[in-house]
């Protein structure tokens, strides 16, 4: 298998190493001698007794990792569990404590982020480092860039190589598009392309799939396992355990600073996954519950327009409604309106024209805080900003919103005690971890940073809540417990309208589901009867279903 | 690179150590005994009741100045205006102490000095804060160039409309009646040194404890998350600068009542210059921020007494005071650029080359 995939891999190989010869790029490849292929069980990438620690936190307690050539070797583990310190490790990005790292046959005690690149080892970070004013060619041979005479830059051999690279693995991108331009999925075949260009060996992914839609997830992995077939060793890490058993050869678990086990993918199935993962049995992939839903609309929105922050609007007139009790799932492409129209629901953003009724009264004109007192909670997208006041305790951050109630502050002047209690009563409620409610924010992991704005947003009873990507970037166990609050509120009454890119989370919670795509909604699906693939489509604007945008 | 670690209060004493072996190695060089001349500083800042009475009139401007920034910063608002707001509310005392004596009670007349002064200096701060609330406009930028407008202006005031005699840019000498109590004659501390700590410790209370002041704290250090709980960040912004500019105003007023008895031309000085930079190193906490504005008093009072003493110019002083903020801002600096080590090589390199 693997001796096939380096035939098919040797075309590309060659083409590159040619090129290479041309123009005094070297990688690691060249130091590869033939001989050594067969040696070691074929395993380039070894890491041993890896200890991480920041000041008082260990990050990686003991991480043994070992990455066999021309495989697909996936890291997963929730968050917090160490999976990104072990990657910059490897990447060269921090300085192990205690361990050591096997490349190709050399051990190494640390290595520094140059070290790394030129012994062939890429990452495809979670956050492109892409310059949006350059060209995606631009930004490839950055740093790198094949010279003519008088130290000018050979666009022509650039772009001749890296047309190589674009028809052996069938990479869709345009090389003379500015990376502004271009959408997500592109940029992140961009950063490939870039990684692949130093002469990586070792392709270290990290969550890539956590920006793309079904579709483009699909074409990443086609890309992938060309890469493989080209003999590319790739890391690929991930929340997502469906992506995790459809492309891995292998598969690591980490818990806790630890890789609890390497398993081959043959022998496992998705919930032995789960539980090595969180080290207790869990459900996997929450089931739609069908729930009685009654007849009164209590949110309307009507042909709304809103703008967004370069775009003149954003959201182009948009309609729905949600009943009382209802959750509304609005599935979607991130960047399709959703930040705008969540913004709009709670009043930071301004309609152009439209209106928004809850239960018969008009609110599009109130303001946030009058929104507030209507009984609206808004759990935003960016705990990290609009979510939370990071400078401060959780305990201040559950009671902000209260805070504008008299019983809170009495002339004004905040009753510490009240805040306090109020503070105890959500944290014991919402399940805070870290029970010290007068600790900051920052420093908390997601899944508690995002309970605390859950917390503060559903302490008190609600008429609508608008949760937007309330699970983003947070671990299992957190994610069922905010999953468990938001269907009890809706079991209480409050209608919910939930935005999020997580196809799993609309699927599982929503009464119904519709799918934004450019700022319209491009039509409503049947939440306990639609595949993923019905949703990417429209997700993407493949195609219109049922029910048009009106 | 830095083997010993320096915190909080380390930090800024380590500076004071290594600012004093300066002067001392300048004194030496220009030919002074260091030991004799530190000691008539010290004896400058406290050795007689003179002495302290200045060191006391000395600090209660640049405190006062100082929690005039730190509150702006509160609402992030760089307020380069403290000198602006101050000569206006100077100027405006000078002006109703000496329109309004002898036609009511000399109670109501210092009332309405204080009242109306802030009042002004609050309007005057207003300018830039609907400026940058609405327009957006850097706030560095109108704040310096309204000082522009108040300091001429005020001078216009004082040689014509207000013009005191004698050759002098100042205005007529105010009825001792209107002047602020002296509580250490001869020298000119006054009762305004009381007003100051006693506004300091108010504020503390405003940031620390009440609602408005949390809010206000939420909308400078994160905007978009004060918008979101219901704040109207707008408003947050515009109280805090206007309650800084009635700060700035009344160390204005204080210096007229309390120090000159009339308004003297470019009073200010260094005074919001300094005011600033001990805010600014005490990143925004009171405590600290009352802590170097009474170290600088205590050096500018100080300074005086060695001058007269020992023929060393007080300029050697102010050289000291800056040395020390350079210093305690480079060690904020190394202390943050400690924490930040993470290279994100990618992006550097896209940064040379962009």
């Amino acid at each position: 298998m693997v001796r096939m995939s380096l035939l098919i891999g040797q075309r590309s190989a060659i083409a590159i190493s040619k090129y290479k010869q041309n123009s005094g790029i070297s990688t690691g490849k060249e130091r590869q001698t033939a001989g050594r292929d067969m040696e070691k069980e074929n395993v380039i990438l070894e890491l041993r007794g890896i200890k991480k620690s920041f000041g008082e936190v260990h990050a990686l307690k003991s991480a043994n990792f070992s990455l066999r050539k021309g495989e697909i070797h996936s890291i997963i583990g929730e968050n917090g569990a160490g999976k990104s310190t072990l990657m910059k490790i490897i990447g060269g990005v921090y300085t192990a404590d205690e361990g050591t790292i096997e490349y190709d046959g050399e051990t190494y005690r640390n290595l520094t982020s140059k070290q790394a690149i030129d012994i062939g080892i890429g990452i495809v970070h979670q956050e492109f480092m892409l310059v949006r004013e350059l060209s995606v060619i631009e930004n490839i041979i950055l740093g790198k860039e094949p010279k003519k005479s008088l130290s000018r830059i050979d666009f022509s051999k650039a772009a001749e190589l890296l047309n190589t690279y674009i028809d052996d693995y069938g990479f869709d991108i345009r090389l003379n598009k500015k990376v502004r331009d271009i959408p997500v999925g592109e940029a992140q075949r961009v950063e490939i392309v870039k990684t692949l260009y130093r002469g990586a060996q070792v392709m270290i992914l990290d969550e890539p799939t956590a920006v793309l839609t079904p579709q483009e997830t699909k074409l990443l992995f086609n890309v992938i396992r060309r890469l493989q077939a080209a003999g590319t060793s790739i890391i690929f890490i991930s929340h997502k355990l469906n992506e995790v058993m459809e492309i891995s050869d292998r598969i690591t678990i980490m818990r806790a600073g630890e890789t609890v086990a390497t398993v081959e993918k043959q022998e496992t199935d998705k919930n032995k996954l789960a539980a090595l993962m969180l080290g207790r049995a869990a459900f996997v992939g929450s089931k739609h519950v069908e729930r009685e839903v009654g007849d009164d609309v209590a949110l309307r929105v009507e042909g709304i327009y809103a703008p967004g922050d370069r775009e003149l609007s954003k959201i182009r007139n948009m309609s729905f409604s949600v009943k009382k009790g209802e959750i509304l799932g609005i599935a979607g492409v991130d960047g399709n309106g959703q930040t705008e129209l969540a913004e709009a629901l709670i009043g930071l953003r301004k309609l152009d024209a439209g209106e928004i009724y809850l239960n018969g009264e008009k609110i599009s004109a109130l303001d946030v805080k009058q929104h507030r007192a209507k009984h609206i909670g808004y759990i935003p997208e960016d705990r990290n900003t609009r979510g939370l006041w990071q400078e401060r305790t959780i305990r201040e951050n559950l009671a902000a919103l209260p805070l504008h109630q008299k019983q809170m502050a009495k002339f004004g002047i905040i009753d510490r005690k009240a805040v306090t209690a109020y503070g105890e009563t959500a944290a014991e409620r919402f399940d805070i971890r870290p029970r010290g409610i007068g600790h900051i924010c920052r420093g908390l992991s997601g899944g508690n940073a995002q309970k605390v704005v859950v917390a503060r947003e559903m302490s008190q009873p609600l008429a609508l809540l608008i949760a937007s990507q309330p699970t983003r970037g947070v671990d299992i166990g957190s994610i069922e417990s905010i999953h468990a609050m938001i269907r009890k509120a809706a079991d209480e009454g409050t209608s919910v309208v939930l935005i999020s890119t997580e196809l799993e989370e609309i699927l599982s919670l929503s009464d119904r589901v519709v799918v934004l795509y450019e700022g319209q909604i491009a039509g409503e699906v049947d939440a306990g009867n639609t595949s993923e693939e019905e949703l990417g489509l429209l997700m993407t604007g493949g195609s219109r279903a049922k029910g048009d945008a009106q | 690179m830095r083997k010993w670690k320096l915190n909080k209060i380390t930090g800024p004493l380590f500076s004071i150590v290594l600012v004093l072996l300066i002067g001392v190695v300048i004194m030496l060089v220009v030919g002074y005994d260091p030991i004799y001349a530190y000691g008539q500083l010290i004896r400058g800042g406290f050795g007689t009741k003179l002495n302290f009475g200045t060191t006391l009139e000395k600090i209660t401007p640049v405190l006062l100045s100082g929690l005039a920034f730190v509150i702006g910063m509160k609402g992030d608002f760089f307020n380069m205006g403290v000198e602006g707001q101050m000569t206006l509310a100077a100027v405006t005392t000078a002006w109703l102490g000496v329109e309004l004596f002898g036609k009511m009670p000399a109670a109501l007349v210092v009332i309405i000095c204080f009242a109306a002064s802030t009042g002004v200096a609050m309007l005057y701060a207003l300018i830039p804060a609907l400026l940058k609330a609405f327009l957006n406009a850097n706030e560095i930028c109108t704040t310096i160039l309204l000082n522009y407008v108040a300091t001429l202006f005020s001078t216009y005031l004082c040689l014509y409309p207000l013009y005191g005699g004698a050759g002098v840019q100042q205005t007529a000498k105010l009825d001792s009646s209107l002047l602020l109590k002296y509580i250490l004659p001869p020298s000119r501390a006054n009762v305004g040194i009381f007003i100051a700590f006693f506004a300091v410790i108010a504020f503390a209370f405003f940031f620390k404890r009440t609602r408005a002041g949390f809010f206000i704290q939420a909308t400078g250090e994160n905007a978009a998350y004060a918008e979101s709980i219901g704040v109207k960040t707008k408003q947050s912004v515009i109280a805090a600068v206007v309650m800084s500019g009635a700060v700035a105003g009344l160390a204005g007023v204080i210096e007229v009542l309390g120090v000159h008895g009339r308004f003297v031309n470019a009073f200010a000085g260094n005074i919001p210059l300094y005011g600033m930079l001990a805010a600014l190193i005490s990143n925004g906490s009171f405590l600290s921020m009352t802590i170097y504005s009474t170290l600088i008093g205590v050096l500018q009072a100080g300074s005086l007494g060695m001058e007269r003493f020992t023929g060393l110019s007080e300029e050697l002083i102010n050289i000291l005071i800056s040395m020390f903020i350079l210093f305690v801002m480079m060690d904020m600096k190394l202390g943050k650029g400690k924490k930040k080590q993470k290279p994100v090589k990618d992006k550097t390199e896209g940064g040379e080359k962009a």
